[in-house]
């Protein structure tokens, strides 16, 4: 039993380490032409599919990013379990579908230069392209 | 016209297969449980490892046609013997605005908050939602329209829905079955959404005409007799009302999940229902551990049997049936106390283990679908492991 709790306490502390250990400084970026401001109750409501005024498509990264975690952890304040177990209630009572989501934070980006009313979520520390308007930092 | 409506949907998702976007996907449980008493069983488990009762495998396909509709068909296999496998969801999905979807066909109403999703136990911790909140019977899946109405600000986002519909299905309560059906099926539901917290209000009513045949042949013999105001107090149609507030919370840190409910009704063979839960859970990713509290208050209406004893041995028959009719409806009050713990396997697989000391009010059926002993107390602990998987 000793072994069972130590093993387990081990493992909770691996993992909080490497939560501790990535940037928590993340940014969203909008492909858009004016300059918006959003609070995080908005990010919140767009990433999570709630009621957006604005005409944004929010692009997320795949489970298993850093920066999503991030992202979930520090922007929309939940575990990326609790996120996966919404969209999972989301998708099956077919009220929402999570949002389009790339493998890496460079498909993203590209996605979002290309395509206009797109937001997508960046590193603080990286270079923000010019034809993109942080909207939350 | 809806029954005809679900099949017309369902002769559309196959026409459309090969021209329709589509997409197939899917959920399955295998829960293991086992009751510590060999005198009780609780929720189909007895003393012996059982993964019949709640286990299910689920296949759901969208197909989409054009941006604004889409087609789903949802249907759910289950493990116990006395459940027929469904289909669930069966309806055309149609978003006029992009803060509006209008569903035709057939939808699971939402009385809860997890209502829509019981089958899908990977979205919420428990591995048994508390049984005295979520009780079988109050599944509907009505036939009709349902439509959902997004609204929000800066500060605050939120929904409502309202939905409509015609009902023929069977209802499990107190172990006993009723063929219910309703012609107007009918309910809102308000939903508010600020940071962490979420909370949900909603009224439900409907009309139902229930088929029992053993209670109207009873009805009958009561009004041959002349017993006709007591015949007339068992009744089988009349008005289920139902109201229910949500509140749930989620951080990084702590979730919490609490729903009261309450039923009222006029129909003889329903209960009056109180219950509610409370869960506060703890996250450490990929763990999270939780403990609930649940209890139900169930009353049915009190049968005044004015039958007199000892004047005519038929009428003392008649009196001794009345009795024991009003002893099968037995009350489902219940408290509980559970703990239990979900570990992420993987992003679409999670492994959960619960433990729930069940304390039912003595001489009452408290949930416990079968106690051997009419004497013995209502406890039990009941132990559970799940895998919940989506895809």
């Amino acid at each position: 039993m000793k072994r069972l709790v130590f093993s387990i306490s081990l493992l909770a502390l691996t993992c909080f380490n490497a939560l501790a250990s990535i940037d928590d400084r993340v940014v969203l970026v909008a492909h858009i032409d004016y300059d918006l401001k959003l609070n995080k109750q908005e990010i919140q409501n767009l990433f999570m599919g709630g009621y957006s005024s604005y005409q944004l498509t929010p692009i997320s990264l795949k489970s298993g990013n850093e920066l999503r975690m991030q992202f979930n952890l520090t922007v929309l304040g939940l575990t990326e379990a609790r996120v996966q177990s919404y969209w999972s209630q989301m998708k099956f009572t077919g009220r929402k579908i999570p949002p389009m989501s790339f493998e890496s934070e460079r498909d993203a980006l590209v996605y979002v230069m290309e395509n206009k009313n797109t937001v997508t979520y960046i590193n603080a520390e990286q270079k923000v392209p010019d034809n993109l308007v942080v909207i939350f930092e | 016209m809806f029954f005809k409506l679900r099949n017309l949907l369902i002769f559309i998702c196959l026409a459309v297969s090969g021209y329709a976007k589509s997409e197939v996907s899917g959920f399955a449980r295998l829960v293991a449980g086992v009751v510590d008493d060999d005198e009780l069983e609780y929720f189909f488990y007895s003393d012996e490892v059982s993964i019949k009762s709640q286990s299910l495998f689920g296949l759901r396909a969208d197909y989409t046609l054009g941006q604004k509709v889409d087609v789903v068909v949802q249907g759910v296999a289950y493990g116990r013997d006395s459940r027929s496998s469904e289909l669930t969801q069966a309806y055309l999905s149609y978003r006029p605005l992009r803060s509006t979807n209008i569903k035709i066909g057939r939808y699971i109403a939402p009385l809860f908050s997890v209502s829509e999703s019981y089958d899908i136990g990977f979205s919420y911790p428990w591995i048994t939602p508390p049984q005295q909140v979520y009780s079988e019977y109050l599944f509907i899946k009505p036939e009709g329209i349902l439509l959902t109405h997004e609204f929000g600000n800066r500060a605050i986002a939120g929904s409502f829905d309202i939905y409509w519909g015609q009902l023929s299905q069977e209802f499990v309560i107190a172990g006993l079955a009723n063929d219910a059906e309703s012609k107007a099926a009918k309910g809102i539901v308000l939903n508010l959404v600020k940071g962490g917290w979420n909370s949900r209000v909603s009224f439900h009513d409907a009309h139902f005409d229930i088929d029992r045949k053993d209670v109207k042949a009873l009805k009958d013999t009561l009004n041959m007799a002349g017993y006709i105001s007591l015949a007339n107090s068992i009744s089988l149609a009349g008005t289920i009302k139902f109201y229910q507030i949500a509140v749930n919370y989620d951080d990084v840190d702590y979730f919490i999940r609490s729903e009261w409910a309450k039923v009222k009704t006029d129909i003889f063979v329903m209960p009056e229902i109180e219950s509610a839960y409370f869960t506060a859970g703890f996250n450490f990713y990929p763990f999270a551990v939780y403990s609930t509290l649940a209890w139900s208050d169930y009353s049915y209406a009190n049968l005044q049997n004015t039958i007199p004893l000892g004047l005519d041995p038929r009428l003392d028959q008649l009196q001794n049936i009345i009795g024991q009719f009003d002893d099968l409806l037995d009350d489902d009050s219940l408290k509980s106390v559970s703990i239990g713990a979900r570990y992420e396997l993987t992003d679409s697989l999670a492994l959960k283990l619960e433990a729930t000391f069940l304390d039912g009010k003595d001489g009452q059926r408290a949930f416990f679908n079968k106690v051997s002993d009419k004497n013995i107390e209502r406890e039990a602990m009941l132990y559970q492991l799940a895998l919940e998987w989506v895809f």
